[in-house]
């Protein structure tokens, strides 16, 4: 792992832990939560971790980081789609329980398939990164959308005003995976030379997506817990 | 009230309610029982008497009202079933008990008159010379006391205790010097038959016990229909209150959103007409309090619940 790389991970690890802490006693919806964002660290470390072991697993490695990346977009929209139906429905749905067991079978069901397949080439895990920022985008813009309805039904309610710090997390998020995703779709990591200017553009915004994403998330949960104190 | 001595008690302070009148009536027409029954109600009272086993007269009064004969039985039988009255029974002879009824069903001529303030010997005097046949009824508080006159002459003297017309003057007597004592002069009407026709032998006063018995019955369960009702409107409002006073909180703590929990929650009680009370509504607090942690914090959440817990205890006292 890349000392940048690294360091962009350590601030998700605290957000993990922060939204873990305030997601993991208060309800259902902001415990689904907790996982996803402690999945995003997960994504980014396993390819490393799974690296530091022996045997001719490398490849396999950043295709299982990817799948797992997938399913922390997926998780973390699950839980602001609960939130949005409970603010307009008043009902809430699923279990804690029910919800860990579908990730872990998700998880497994993933790791499964990458068994089954062939051996990821760096081609198809360079698709697979492509389809996991694609979703991330695609999901963290229809999350700002969700979360700008749930902050209309909420009202005046203590915990509202968080909400406008969870949007800019997700849209520091589109920022992050969208650059990143532009890169991959043009492979501006190879013609960098050719278009150096879209190039750092599309990095930057990356890194600083990634960067304002993660210390927003840490700010936004710790808010929260203010806020529901 | 009507006012008559005591006679020679059979039985005393018996509750009516709690006899088959009917079946009471054909013992005593069996028994030739001579005497009256007396049923005293709340301001009301009737009088049935006996002669040689024969109903021959009843009597009920009250302040705006006046029955005889069967309707007063009915009245009688009506209101012993639903006022749980008292009921005395006095034993006389035959020839008193008519006298009696000749007394309750003639014309008051003087009505409660203080005797300090009445000129007693020329009313005596009226009596004799205009040959008056009645009675002078001198009462007090405690007693009373019967003089009975037929044709200006005096017949006799029925006082408390006594079955017959006596002529013992000093019991009498000792009612009217007490000093609140009050006189009636009575007449009887010169068309009383000597004779009277049994009442229980041209009516059958099953079908009257029977009829008061519905009619009591039909008030039971209307005044049941209508006390469940005056209930279930109070719970309504019961209801209707609590939930007001939960809104308001829940809106004060948690924004309107607080507000549409507590309806969503309260309408999820399913009361079904049962009335609202804390252990349906420790329910209501738990769920209220799991969806309120979407929204808002622990301590906010407690200090909402325990504002309602607080005010729903003293509206479900008060109310």
């Amino acid at each position: 792992m890349e000392p940048m790389q690294f360091a962009l991970v350590v601030p998700w690890m605290v957000a993990a832990g922060l939204a873990l802490r305030f997601g993991m006693g208060n309800a259902r919806a902001w415990s689904s939560m907790a996982i996803g964002f402690l999945l995003i660290p997960a994504s980014e470390l396993l390819p490393v971790v799974l690296g530091w072991l022996p045997g001719p697993h490398t490849t396999y490695a950043p295709a299982l980081g990817h799948l797992a990346g997938m399913a922390a977009i997926l998780v973390v929209h699950h839980s602001v789609q609960d939130y949005y139906t409970f603010t307009q429905t008043l009902e809430e749905r699923g279990t804690r329980p029910l919800i860990s067991l579908a990730m872990a079978g998700a998880l497994g069901a993933a790791g499964l398939l990458l068994l089954a397949s062939p051996e990821p080439t760096p081609l198809v895990n360079r698709a697979m990164h492509v389809v996991e920022n694609t979703s991330w985008l695609l999901l963290a813009l229809i999350n700002v959308g969700l979360i700008r309805k749930i902050r209309r039904n909420l009202g005046d309610t203590p915990i509202s005003k968080g909400f406008f710090a969870l949007a800019a997390v997700f849209g520091c998020i589109a920022l992050w995976k969208g650059g990143e995703l532009y890169l991959d779709v043009y492979q501006l990591d190879l013609l960098r030379e050719r278009f150096p200017l879209g190039y750092l553009a599309a990095s930057f915004c990356s890194v600083a997506g990634d960067a304002l994403a993660s210390i927003g998330a840490s700010a936004t949960f710790i808010y929260f817990s203010r806020l529901l104190r | 009230m009507i006012l008559l001595p005591r006679g020679n008690p059979v039985k005393e302070n018996v509750n009516p309610g709690k006899i088959n009148l009917p079946e009471a009536f054909a013992k005593l027409h069996a028994g030739r029982f001579s005497g009256y029954l007396r049923f005293d109600f709340q301001e009301r009272s009737g009088i049935v008497i006996f002669q040689g086993g024969r109903l021959i007269s009843a009597l009920f009064e009250s302040s705006s009202q006046r029955l005889i004969a069967y309707d007063a039985i009915a009245m009688i039988f009506q209101l012993a079933l639903e006022d749980h009255g008292r009921l005395d029974i006095y034993r006389l002879s035959p020839e008193l008990a008519f006298s009696v009824h000749a007394l309750l069903h003639g014309e008051v001529l003087h009505q409660g008159q203080y005797l300090q303030l009445v000129d007693i010997r020329s009313l005596l005097r009226q009596m004799r010379d205009e040959q008056r046949s009645g009675c002078l009824r001198i009462y007090s508080q405690e007693h009373v006391a019967l003089i009975f006159y037929r044709d200006g002459k005096p017949l006799g003297f029925f006082h408390d205790g006594s079955t017959d017309i006596e002529t013992d003057v000093d019991l009498s007597l000792s009612v009217a010097r007490e000093p609140s004592a009050k006189v009636d002069v009575l007449v009887t009407r010169s068309n009383v038959e000597p004779s009277l026709a049994d009442l229980m032998a041209t009516a059958n006063l099953s079908d009257l016990w029977m009829r008061a018995l519905e009619n009591c019955q039909r008030h039971r369960w209307e005044e049941e229909r209508a006390a469940s009702r005056s209930l279930a409107q109070l719970e309504g409002e019961r209801r209707q209150k609590t939930l007001a006073m939960f809104r308001n909180a829940a809106l004060q703590h948690l924004g309107p959103l607080g507000a549409s929990l507590v309806d969503k929650e309260f309408d999820r009680l399913k009361l079904n007409g049962a009335p609202l009370n804390e252990t349906r509504l420790s329910g209501f607090y738990d769920n209220l309090a799991s969806r309120a942690r979407l929204v808002a914090g622990s301590h906010q959440i407690e200090r909402m619940l325990s504002e309602m817990k607080k005010s729903a205890r003293n509206l479900l006292r008060e109310i």
